[in-house]
Formats: C-alpha cells, sequence, structure tokens
C-alpha cells in the first residue's frame, strides 16, 4: 500500500476524534467557542500536513530546503505515533482541568458548608 | 433586599497582624442617608499558626476554614462564593496583613453603593508615594506584562483591594489558585463588559508586611513567580478559549 496513503488511514480517525472531543467540551462548557475554533484549527493543520505530505515533501525538495529520504514505514509509524502523543496530550489537558475545576468548587463547598455548621461561618 | 457589604479576607498565617486589621474594619457604612451594614468574613487558607483563634476571639466576624491551602486566588474565590450564598448586595475584599487603610475601605465601599461602578480597583500606583521604589518598579512591570498578555490596562493589576457589586459577583469568575487570579478577575470583568474604575488607595508598609512580602518569598523571586503564573494562565486561556 502507499505509505502516503497508509499514514492518513492511521491518523485520520485522530485528529477527527481530537475535533469531536473538542465540541464535546464545547457543548459542556469547559471551553469557549474561541477555544473551539483555535482546537479544531489546530487539527485541521495537523489532518491537512497529513493528506498532503507527498505534496509538502516535494515542495521542499524542489525548492532545497529539505534533503531528507522520501516517507518511509518507520517515519510513518513515528508520525503516527506523534499525532498520538498530542491527541492523549489534550486529553489528558481537558480530563485534569475539569477535574481540578470539580476539585476546588467541592473544597469550596465544603469549607463553607463545614464552617457554617460548626456556626463560625454565620454571624 | 439583600444584606448589605460583605468584607472578605483572605488570610494565611497572618496571626501576628489580623487581630488589628478586624478590629479596625467599620460596622457599617453611611451613603447620603442610607446605612449599609458590614459583615466581615476571614477565609482561613489552612493556616499553621493562631490565625483561626484570633478571628474567633472577635465577635461578629464569620471564619471559614480552608481544609487544604489553596493559595490567594482559592481563599478569595471562596469569599466571594460565601458572599453570593448570603446574598450579600456587595463585596469587598482586601488584604489579611494590614495594608489596607480603613479610610481606603470606606472610600470603595461608599463608591460601590453610589453605584459608580460594578467593579472597583484600590490602585496603590495613582499615587505611589511611600512606597518602595523596587516594589513601584515591580508593580508596573506586572501592569506592562498584564497588558500585553491579556489587554487589561489598569494602574494597580495585583491590588487585594476590590469592591463589587451583585452584577460583579454574579459574572466575575476565575480559575487561577495562585496570584495570577488579580489580572484574570480584571479580565473576566472585561470580557463580561462590566462598568470598571480605579480610586487612589495608600498602602500602608510596615516592616512585617514589607518582610513578608507576597508568597513568603523575596519581591524578586515572587516576582518571577507571578510572571511564570501569569503565562501559564494565557497559554491556558488560549487552549480553553
Amino acid at each position: 500500500m502507499d505509505k502516503y496513503r497508509l499514514l492518513m488511514i492511521l491518523n485520520t480517525p485522530l485528529v477527527l476524534y481530537g475535533i469531536a472531543m473538542a465540541y464535546n467540551s464545547r457543548k459542556k462548557g469547559n471551553i469557549r467557542t474561541i477555544g473551539l475554533v483555535l482546537r479544531t484549527l489546530f487539527w485541521l493543520a495537523v489532518l491537512g500536513g497529513l493528506w498532503f505530505a507527498r505534496e509538502i515533501y516535494d515542495f521542499l525538495v524542489v525548492r532545497g530546503l529539505t534533503d531528507s529520504t522520501p516517507l518511509s514505514i518507520a517515519d510513518v509509524v513515528l508520525v503516527t505515533g506523534l499525532s498520538f502523543c498530542l491527541f492523549l496530550i489534550l486529553r489528558l489537558y481537558s480530563m485534569i482541568d475539569a477535574q481540578e475545576r470539580q476539585f476546588t468548587a467541592l473544597h469550596e463547598a465544603l469549607s463553607i458548608e463545614l464552617s457554617e455548621r460548626k456556626g463560625s461561618g454565620k454571624r | 433586599m439583600g444584606r448589605g457589604i460583605c468584607i472578605i479576607i483572605p488570610a494565611y498565617n497572618e496571626g501576628k497582624v489580623i487581630g488589628g486589621v478586624l478590629d479596625d474594619l467599620p460596622k457599617s457604612i453611611t451613603v447620603g442617608k442610607k446605612r449599609v451594614p458590614v459583615s466581615v468574613v476571614v477565609v482561613n487558607d489552612g493556616s499553621s499558626d493562631n490565625t483561626a483563634a484570633e478571628v474567633t476571639a472577635r465577635k461578629g466576624v464569620a471564619l471559614v476554614d480552608h481544609i487544604l491551602n489553596q493559595g490567594a486566588g482559592g481563599a478569595t474565590r471562596t469569599g466571594l462564593h460565601y458572599a453570593r450564598r448570603n446574598d450579600f448586595d456587595y463585596a469587598i475584599t482586601m488584604d489579611a496583613d494590614g495594608q489596607h487603610h480603613q479610610k481606603d475601605v470606606a472610600k470603595l465601599a461608599k463608591a460601590i453603593v453610589r453605584g459608580d461602578a460594578d467593579f472597583i480597583i484600590g490602585s496603590r500606583l495613582i499615587d505611589a508615594t511611600g512606597m518602595p521604589l523596587h516594589r513601584i518598579i515591580g508593580n508596573k512591570g506586572l501592569n506592562i506584562i498584564s497588558f500585553i498578555l491579556f489587554g487589561i490596562k489598569v494602574t494597580d493589576v495585583q491590588s487585594g483591594l476590590r469592591a463589587f457589586n451583585r452584577d460583579a459577583l454574579q459574572n466575575i469568575q476565575f480559575h487561577s489558585n495562585n496570584f495570577a487570579f488579580c489580572p484574570e478577575m480584571i479580565w473576566s470583568a472585561k470580557l463580561a463588559k462590566l462598568r470598571m474604575i480605579e480610586l487612589p488607595v495608600k498602602a500602608i508598609y510596615t516592616d512585617y508586611s514589607l518582610g513578608k512580602g507576597q508568597l513568603g518569598q523575596s519581591d524578586i523571586a515572587a516576582g518571577v513567580k507571578v510572571v511564570r503564573q501569569l503565562l501559564k494562565l494565557r497559554l491556558k486561556g488560549l487552549l480553553d478559549g
């Protein structure tokens, strides 16, 4: 199979899942519209890079900006790994941030509630 | 009808001075013919000294004890949560180290009750007489960095003396637990299109407050830490929108 096509097939689902995740975060109110736009643009840039990898490579070679060898299977694995890492980082960031906000909100409410029960929080 | 003004004092290991700060606060504010009652809540941010004991020794002062140490931003957010939950019309945040003069607190209280703005910042830099030079430079530097990162143009972005009306209490949201909460709060007020003004206040610098510094570090180390926190907040803002 053409290696460029393999690169697209392996990575496109990750990118689409990343975009879907951003929409989901917006729906839950965890990010604002501008955040959704920025994340979508980021993933579309990754997708563009993957879909036009051959054209980008040819462009760079013609202008003498790279002298690296054409795409190999090892490169496909490497690029897929990098996309997966980016995907994981954003997913983990979203999860940790949401958990942190929930935790601080809980801590706030609990501190006030306990102080009021003790009688020190209401005067 | 709400319950007047809630003065919020986030405190962390301020046992030596917080008693004096609480004793100086007014019990009510008179604006025109209107007498507005003043309540005080201290958010003890997990202090290991006698801060809580000093507060409970004073009648009429509410104490909210943080179970865990959260930082100045976290303690301020809890205080504002307390004010909303108890249906206060206005809230004023101030520092616990005694650097704010009682008459400046009253000045902000009167302005917010008169409806001069939705959100008022007590600026120590409009007239910085008496402030040590290194603090003037540091604070002005933080103003410039906050302007570059968030587009907020105020003369004292790190001031702890601030007043809020109901609109501001409902609409200002911030998530930083550290000192980045100061510009984040102003940024949020700007995004919520609240009417915002600054009033000149005088900071009282004592050996205690100068020796303590923000975060208990040297001024330079504290300044670098705040800049790092601001950069992190801006980056986070880009990811979250």
